[in-house]
């Protein structure tokens, strides 16, 4: 049971990570300018993508508690 | 710049290094202390993804098209997230069938088929050699850039040449020591790791210079970089791909990962602990993230350094601002990503090109397998295939990769992996997916990569007439290998992943829907797809093969030693040593083909085991035919059970009722028995007096009336004898006839009362009534119901002791129904016969039950009939009188019905 839930969550933040690191998200993400006017979008990616390392991480270490 | 000497030097040490790594990594091993039981390890190796291709050739990707290097990290990120998922069933299965390959995990799916396994090595082989070439290429330029013009100082000897043998001699040394081909390779595993921390670590060092020291931060070169007249796009909208590309190459990317043989190698065929799979799934990712951290930064402090082409940023930045020591730093970390992919590449392609192309051919030639020494001319073919895999990639990189940049030749490649996809997807997920679609599939996906992809890069390098790549095959515009059917808009790679991926997965479908399978391509299928639920699958064989045969071909293959361990293991699972002349069993010939299968593949494994066993796997219409059988013997058996226990209940019942009719019968005879006595007692007394009058003329007058006296008594209770028992056959008959009315049982109990008054005054007997004063009605035929009271007081006055007894007769209405109880103070009724003193001829003598009624023994039976017919219930209870209660109830009849 644990572990069908912790594989269920890492299809989740799979999921999350192609929503996030794909059209249309990048889209709006590429219309968005820093103050200094670089695009946000390089920042955006490494961020998006230190939160799904996070998050696996989470996910794996802690693996869900069995009922 | 640097002297050639000292690079020489720092190579050699290094490669060197590596060697005294890989040893310690083995010594440990063969001394059972392993030092890769480790998830770190594991995914530090893992990171062999990241070669020379990565180290360098990201940043000149950054220069040239901005954010287009992310996607190539970004889809083994998301692969790296579903590694619970695929690749840990591939571990899984790789791990039990005893898989050596990709090549050999292919072609075992699909019914162990050397043809698919010889295609998918030559698929391999074909995307590898150039990528070698790359890996070759990169250490060549670094090489140069650090030694300048001094390059040509190496005595003739070119630095790519020199580290390619070294690796050679690397992979010969640590990845073919042993037969076996699913032997971890622990030694070279360690090295491999400790390549992936050299490589992180010399980017990082690197990084951190250019963007700390030689510039004032990430803000300060990004704000520089802005005032460039020419800067590489910073979003995927204005890249040179757009999303759609974005989205194709990060997918390309990812199956590139799962798929690429060194990646099967480290990440199945070395894996010690499944385990591992769950840390490396967010540490590679982690992994990845860094060692591209500083990609933009030393791209755009290349540019506005104004070095010239960017894939060599990473040595020209430290050189431009000085710092050799730096550089060469650099330099060890793109050596280190080079060697690591050309080490790992070149032992799992050598398994490959050994096990399904070459040992194949040669097993069919009788003298080469009669002259050699089979396990010795395995390991040599294998050495043999390192080295001419190497020299191959050498000669590509001489002959064609010099004219690209990095990037193009390592995406081309991973076009070509990326066709494994479909037929191990669909082996691992759908059951009908079959031989035919897999080769079909392999061949046209293939066929359109290098259509769409290998050959126009060919063109543009000027080995080819580049007229077919703006016109198309034959002058046809649709035939145009960059626009294919007019699909244009998309780059090159992502074009080419379209049509290649999906003609090979069209295929695979198509004929998984149409084609048949073998029996042992369903049986594979079947341990593929559901592994757990068909792990017996594998020991249904049937055939004949002595134990001396299979025997004879572990010794020719595996050598004498490694056989006898197989039959060790053998003996210790039947207990007992297997004659040669045996009929070995199914799991004797399956644990003698998968340690065949670790040596030479599945594929050869199979040819080879099938050369000595006559007979074959039991295919799945044998199997379906079994199970059917089995199933209908089970079903009928079940039916059998079924009917054994209907016929067991059936006999129950009919015993029971036998057992009932037997006891009726009984109680028919005690009935008629204790009848007959009845009615002759009196009988017998009128008869003896009646002839007593009758023969003695003499008697007195008194002597006479008391005689005629006994007479009238002894007729009454003939009489009232013969009245019970009419009652009671019409009462149970249904024959009796009930004058139902509404009556108030006050009346009846006080009529009761009154018609025994004499009997109780005869035996001075005290009898008390206490009636509720709420009107009691009840539902009942009067006559009848007066006879219950008169039984109930009769039996009571005849049960208390002369004189001194004493019975209480109640009437009380409780909710819905009204109670009577007629208690007394004589010698009770014991629990266990309180319910059968109202079957007939039971009452109580004393304190025993007894047959012998002092009445006619039928009284209690008749009342409890009389009751029971009106809804009510009569039973036997302690009274605080110290003798017998019983007691009855009837439902009040309801005033509006009474008035009816």
């Amino acid at each position: 049971m644990a572990e069908r839930r912790l594989r269920r969550r890492q299809f989740a933040i799979f999921l999350a990570g192609l929503l996030s690191l794909n059209f249309p998200v990048l889209a709006i993400v590429d219309a968005i300018r820093l103050p200094s006017g670089v695009p946000l979008t390089p920042l955006y990616l490494f961020t998006a993508w230190l939160g799904l390392i996070l998050l696996s991480a989470a996910a794996t270490m802690r693996p869900p508690k069995v009922d | 710049m640097l002297s050639a000497s000292i690079v020489l030097l720092i190579s050699l040490l290094y490669l060197g290094a590596l060697f005294a790594i890989a040893s310690f990594g083995d010594l440990r091993a063969d001394r059972g202390r392993s030092v890769i039981r480790s998830p770190w390890i594991y995914t530090l190796s893992l990171g062999v993804y990241c070669t020379a291709w990565t180290y360098y050739g990201s940043v000149g990707l950054a220069t040239r098209q901005g954010l287009d290097f992310l996607p190539v990290f970004l889809g083994p990120t998301l692969a790296a997230l579903l590694f619970g998922f695929l690749p840990l069933k591939m571990l899984c299965i790789a791990k039990t069938q005893g898989i050596t390959s990709i090549a050999d995990f292919i072609a075992a799916r699909y019914g162990k088929s050397a043809s698919l396994a010889g295609l998918v090595t030559i698929v391999a082989v074909v995307s590898a050699i150039p990528y070698i070439a790359l890996q070759l290429k990169a250490v060549s330029a670094s090489v140069t850039v650090l030694i300048g013009s001094d390059g040509e100082a190496i005595g003739g000897a070119d630095a790519a040449l020199l580290v390619l043998l070294l690796i050679a001699l690397f992979s010969v040394l640590f990845g073919t020591r042993h037969i076996d081909a699913t032997e971890r390779h622990e030694g070279m595993v360690l090295a491999i790791a400790f390549e992936s921390v050299v490589k992180l670590a010399a980017f990082l060092i690197v990084g951190i210079y250019v963007t700390y020291v030689m510039f004032d931060g990430f803000g300060d070169i990004f704000g520089r970089a802005a005032r460039m007249p020419h800067v590489p796009p910073l979003t995927v909208d204005a890249s040179t791909t757009g999303y759609a590309d974005w989205f194709l190459i990060t997918a390309l990317s990812g199956l590139a990962f799962l798929f690429l043989d060194r990646q099967f190698q480290v990440a199945v065929i070395e894996n010690v602990d499944e385990a591992h799979l769950r840390t490396a799934s967010w540490a590679l990712p982690a992994y990845l993230l860094a060692i591209n951290l500083f990609v933009f930064p030393i791209a755009l402090g290349g540019m506005i350094h104004g070095l010239g082409e960017g894939d060599l940023f990473m040595l020209l930045l430290p050189l431009a601002s000085g710092h050799d020591w730096l550089a060469l730093i650099a330099y060890l970390g793109g050596l280190s990503a080079a060697s690591a992919m050309i080490i790992v590449a070149t032992i799992a392609l050598s398994t490959m090109v050994s096990n399904d192309l070459i040992m194949p051919f040669l097993l069919r030639v009788d003298w080469i397998s009669r002259r050699f020494a089979l396990p010795r001319l395995i390991l040599m073919v294998r050495r043999a295939a390192i080295l001419l895999l190497l020299l191959l990639g050498y000669a590509f990189y001489r002959l064609v990769v010099e004219s690209f940049p990095l990037v193009s030749i390592g995406l081309i490649a991973f076009c070509g992996v990326a066709q494994f996809a479909p037929p191990v997807v669909a082996g691992l997920y759908w059951r009908e997916a079959n031989l035919t679609g897999a080769i079909l599939g392999l061949v046209g996906g293939v066929s359109v990569w290098l259509y769409t992809l290998v050959l126009p890069t060919l063109a543009a390098a000027g080995l080819l007439d580049a007229g077919f790549v703006s016109h198309g095959a034959f002058g046809i515009a649709l035939l145009r290998p960059e626009a294919l059917m007019g699909l244009e808009g998309l780059g090159p790679v992502s074009h080419a992943v379209i049509w290649s991926l999906g003609v090979n997965t069209a295929l695979v479908v198509a004929c998984g829907l149409l084609a048949r399978q073998g029996n042992l391509e369903r049986m594979q299928a079947a341990l593929f797809v559901t592994p757990a639920q068909n792990a017996a699958v594998g020991r249904l064989w049937r055939g004949e093969a002595r134990v001396a045969a299979l025997r004879g071909l572990l010794i020719r293959f595996l050598g004498q030693e490694r056989a006898d361990t197989v039959f060790a293991i053998d003996l210790r699972r039947r207990g007992r040593v297997l004659s040669p002349d045996e009929p070995a069993d199914a799991a004797l010939v399956q644990r003698t083909e998968r340690q065949l299968a670790r040596a030479i593949g599945a594929a050869s494994a199979r040819v080879m085991v099938g050369s000595v066993v006559r007979g074959e796997v039991v295919g799945p219409d044998d199997l379906i035919q079994i199970l059917d059988e089995t199933s209908r013997a089970i079903e009928y058996g079940h039916r059998l059970e079924q009917k054994s226990a209907a016929l067991e209940r059936a006999t129950e019942e009919l015993r029971e009722a036998n057992e009932r009719l037997r006891q009726v019968d009984q109680l028919k005879d005690d009935f008629l028995a204790t009848v007959s006595h009845e009615l002759r007692t009196p009988l017998t007394s009128i008869r003896s007096f009646s002839e007593i009058l009758l023969d003695s003329p003499d008697l007195t007058p008194e002597e006479r009336s008391t005689f005629l006296q006994i007479i009238v008594r002894e007729s009454e209770r003939l009489t009232r004898l013969i009245n019970d028992f009419l009652d009671l056959s019409k009462i149970e008959s249904g024959k009796m006839e009930w004058h139902v009315g509404v009556h108030a049982l006050a009346d009846i109990v006080a009529e009761a009362v009154a018609a025994t008054h004499g009997v109780f005054a005869e035996r001075r007997v005290a009898l008390t009534t206490e009636i509720d004063k709420q009107p009691a009605l009840v539902r009942c035929d009067r006559d009848r119901l007066v006879q219950v009271m008169i039984n109930l007081l009769s039996n009571a006055s005849k049960f208390v002791p002369e004189e001194e007894g004493r019975v209480h007769v109640q009437l009380r209405c409780q909710g819905g129904t009204q109670l009577v109880q007629v208690a007394d103070n004589g010698p009770g009724v014991p629990a266990p016969y309180r319910e059968a003193i109202f079957e007939k001829f039971r009452q109580m003598s004393g304190s025993v039950l007894t047959n012998k009624p002092k009445g006619t023994g039928l009284g209690l039976a008749i009342c409890r009939q009389i009751v029971e017919h009106f809804g009510g219930r009569i039973w036997a209870e302690d009274t605080a009188l110290g003798g017998a209660c019983i007691c009855f109830t009837l439902p009040a009849a309801q005033v509006g019905k009474a008035a009816a």
